[in-house]
């Protein structure tokens, strides 16, 4: 039992230690954070929106929530491939 | 240029502020010039063509190269697919950096809306009886060839300035909102 946990420890250490495994953690760290700024980008354009009204505010608030989607997905499908 | 889209948009239809009041009529709405959007399209462009420019030296497609770093193919291509999100972001970013940095100038006041990046906007305004001497002012190489300047003015209750860069045609601005002002300020005298 202990020689099995043990084992498992250091295959999770040497995974994580690789440069591939350090490389795709950095990575979704990135995508994570790239998230949270499209989050704070519909936000800003919600605001915008509020002040100043033209008839081209629909293109932007769509645009700034599309990807916040998209990135949502992407970093989803990138996180259940790593 | 009268388009909405354009550096100088004239009465613009269906366009409202934060605060405007039922009498008051927005007269321009001044932007920056088009040619400022410029360097960041070149710049996006050329990053578009990253993923398709670097299998030419490294000699493999973008997601065989991470597959030879024992990158998970799955993980691979997700970031192939970042890589165009975070070029479509560098595009909406400037598109709104440059579309809501405007000078609204209305019957009784000039409001500046300043935006730059995410975390910062500033609104200022100034009511057109208090604006006093108007300049314009064109630099530089760019700035000659394109007739792209600064129109600045200050006010007379507060001592600061407003200053507005990378305008077209800086004079017609500066002609327009000095019209305005001895205009409301004639008015002023009258009554």
């Amino acid at each position: 039992m202990g020689t099995t946990i043990n084992s498992a420890y250091n295959m999770n250490i040497l995974s994580i230690s690789s440069l591939s495994g350090f490389i795709q953690i950095l990575i979704l760290i990135v995508m994570i954070l790239f998230v949270i700024i499209s989050f704070l980008v519909t936000r800003q354009v919600h605001i915008l929106n509020k002040t100043l009204s033209t008839p081209l505010n629909i293109f932007f608030s769509q645009a700034a929530f599309i990807q916040l989607i998209i990135s949502g997905v992407v970093v989803f499908l990138a996180f259940i491939s790593v | 240029m009268t388009h909405i889209l354009g550096s100088l948009v004239k009465a613009p239809k269906h366009t409202s502020y934060e605060g405007k009041d039922a009498d008051e009529n927005i007269l321009y709405i001044i932007r920056r010039s088009v040619w400022v959007l410029l360097p960041p399209l070149i710049l996006l462009g050329a990053a578009v063509f990253i993923p398709t420019i670097i299998p030419l030296f490294a000699g493999g497609d973008i997601t065989q190269i991470l597959h030879s770093w024992e990158v998970a193919p799955g993980f691979a291509t997700s970031v192939v697919i970042f890589w165009y999100l975070g070029c479509f972001f560098y595009l909406l970013q400037t598109l709104i950096i440059w579309y809501f940095n405007v000078l609204v100038i209305t019957n009784k006041k000039i409001i500046d809306l300043d935006v730059r990046g995410i975390l910062y906007k500033n609104t200022s305004e100034a009511s057109l009886r208090n604006v006093e001497d108007v300049t314009s002012t064109v630099t530089g190489t760019m700035g000659t060839v394109f007739n792209i300047g600064t129109v600045s003015f200050q006010t007379a209750a507060e001592e600061r300035e407003f200053e507005f860069e990378f305008v077209d045609d800086p004079s017609k601005v500066r002609d327009i909102i000095s019209d305005l002002v001895m205009e409301v300020k004639g008015h002023g005298h009258n009554n």
